[in-house]
């Protein structure tokens, strides 16, 4: 078993580096139907940070992390769902859906996406982790 | 089928291979915490090389609903 876990992590070890060393001169492809690439590169962050925040609601599950953890998670679930919303009321502007000043919201957003960041990173730092999942 | 997705069969496989060699039974291998990353990001690339439409992407952005009561 323990074995098996140390194998485990070498062979991911070489095929992360091996899957990042392959993408990594791979040109950036915006989603078809975007308003733009930050709108396609926005859409793409929130959805690695939601990976990321189940990636940690499943450490707690497993109990890999403590369950005092959730508190945390959730702090930073709390600021994905603020850029989420920030997003979509930039978006909403952006398109006509909504009245609004879409550079000032774009800002707002950058803030909140930023402020996700920060967070994401400080929960899986107090893991001792590196965050699994980053653009 | 891209880089990242073949990597990633190959490093089920590979996991897989290993479990078998260590005695576990195949139909309780839990899938690594190194593989499942490999999974978030090459779903995360895949979406876009792939040529996903924002509007399929912008439905699998779901609200956080939180681990504590």
């Amino acid at each position: 078993m323990r074995k098996t876990i140390r194998y485990g992590a070498w062979v991911s070890l070489a095929f992360t580096i091996a899957l990042l060393t392959a993408c990594a001169h791979k040109p950036y492809v915006v989603h078809p139907g975007s308003l733009s690439t930050f709108d396609s590169r926005a859409a793409d962050s929130l959805a690695i940070y939601q990976a990321d925040l189940t990636q940690a609601k499943q450490n707690i599950n497993d109990g890999a992390w403590p369950a005092s953890f959730g508190e945390y998670v959730d702090k930073a679930g709390q600021g994905y769902n603020t850029a989420l919303a920030s997003y979509k009321t930039w978006r909403d502007v952006a398109t006509g859906v909504k009245a609004g000043d879409p550079a000032a919201l774009q800002a707002q957003f950058a803030i909140d996406l930023t402020n996700l960041s920060d967070q994401i990173s400080e929960l899986f730092a107090k893991a001792g982790q590196k965050v699994p999942v980053q653009k | 089928m891209t880089t990242a997705l073949y990597l990633l069969l190959i490093q089920i496989a590979a996991e897989i291979a290993a479990a078998k060699l260590s005695g576990k039974p195949a139909d309780i291998i839990k899938i690594s915490e190194g593989t499942l990353k490999l999974v978030q990001v090459a779903v995360a690339i895949q979406s876009a090389e792939a040529g996903l439409p924002i509007e399929d992407v912008l439905k699998t952005l779901l609200p956080y609903v939180p681990v504590t009561k």
